[in-house]
């Protein structure tokens, strides 16, 4: 009888045991997969605010000057000469007004009857997302001296 | 009597030891939930840049020999130089905002012109032209 009851007994202690550490496991699981997520929200966080600042300083960077004051507007004509490195995104300026059917990728040779600008573009095999930002631009040409109503998208590659 | 009153007694302490188990898995599981389900922020600062940057992209966008502008004052005065009526140049006006923009909705209020709409938006610096406001906002959803 007392055999049976001490068999009893341990049989539960090893059950309580079992179950403390599967309880624990979880517990451990749970707080791993959180650190984790973390860590990705930090990461793609410090990617929207790099991307952002990009967004505003990049305009500044080619912008058309006149008579030394700043017109808010991007001169086309620097765009081929564009020699930073920003590591493994795509630049791209379009034309929004006036509307084509048909982008067309600007060179040297069809510049400006063209209406799309890769200012910058480095990709990898290995990157299988992207982060995409855009913003309004205004877009100076000027061996027309018209501007014209366009958009810098920036895609971020990782 | 005595001895089923001990057996008593542990099974009490032992459904006491569960409870606490099953309050601190719920614990646990309130907690990963709490930080799991976030809301999605928008960024206030991108938008005032959208903003900011669309009014002034659409504003000097030249049209024939003049700029948006010029047109918008034009057809305060019901007298545009560039499109045969003013309701076609705000389609244009408009096919101009939706294409600037990439996900973001818009609202664009000139006098009696109004475009888009937000429930709520982020106002770009107004401009005055012929004594009248122009304001262009970036929807904030």
């Amino acid at each position: 009888m007392k055999d049976k009851r001490g068999n009893l007994q341990l049989t539960e202690s090893v059950l309580v045991m079992f179950f403390v550490l599967v309880i624990i496991a979880i517990g451990l699981v749970v707080f791993y997969r959180f650190q984790l997520n973390s860590l990705h929200d930090y990461e793609n966080e410090y990617r929207e605010k790099q991307i952002m600042s990009m967004l505003m300083t990049l305009p500044n960077e080619l912008g058309y000057t006149f008579m030394g004051k700043s017109e808010n507007a991007i001169d086309t004509s620097r765009l081929f000469s564009f020699g930073h490195d920003y590591g493994f995104k795509t630049i791209i300026l379009e034309e929004v007004y006036p509307k084509s059917s048909e982008a067309v990728d600007c060179t040297r040779e069809n510049y400006p009857d063209c209406n799309r600008f890769i200012v910058y573009d480095k990709t990898s095999q290995r990157f299988e997302n992207k982060l995409v930002e855009s913003r309004p631009v205004s877009l100076y040409y000027p061996l027309e001296d018209r501007f014209k109503a366009g958009k810098l998208i920036i895609e971020w590659h990782y | 009597m005595a001895l089923l009153n001990k057996h008593l007694q542990r099974g009490q302490v032992e459904t006491i030891g569960l409870v606490v188990i099953v309050i601190l898995l719920l614990f646990i599981g309130i907690f990963a939930l709490s930080f799991s389900v976030k809301d999605e922020e928008v960024d206030e600062n991108i938008l005032t840049l959208k903003a900011n940057a669309l009014r002034s992209s659409l504003l000097k966008t030249s049209i024939c020999n003049i700029t948006i502008k010029d047109e918008i004052g034009n057809c305060i005065d019901n007298s545009p130089e560039c499109f045969s009526d003013c309701p076609q140049f705000n389609l244009v006006v408009e096919g101009i905002l939706k294409d600037s923009l990439e996900n973001e909705g818009y609202s664009f209020k000139s006098g009696n012109v109004k475009m888009g709409n937000c429930a709520d938006k982020i106002t770009s610096v107004s401009d005055v032209v012929n004594g009248q406001k122009i304001e262009i906002a970036v929807c904030r959803r």
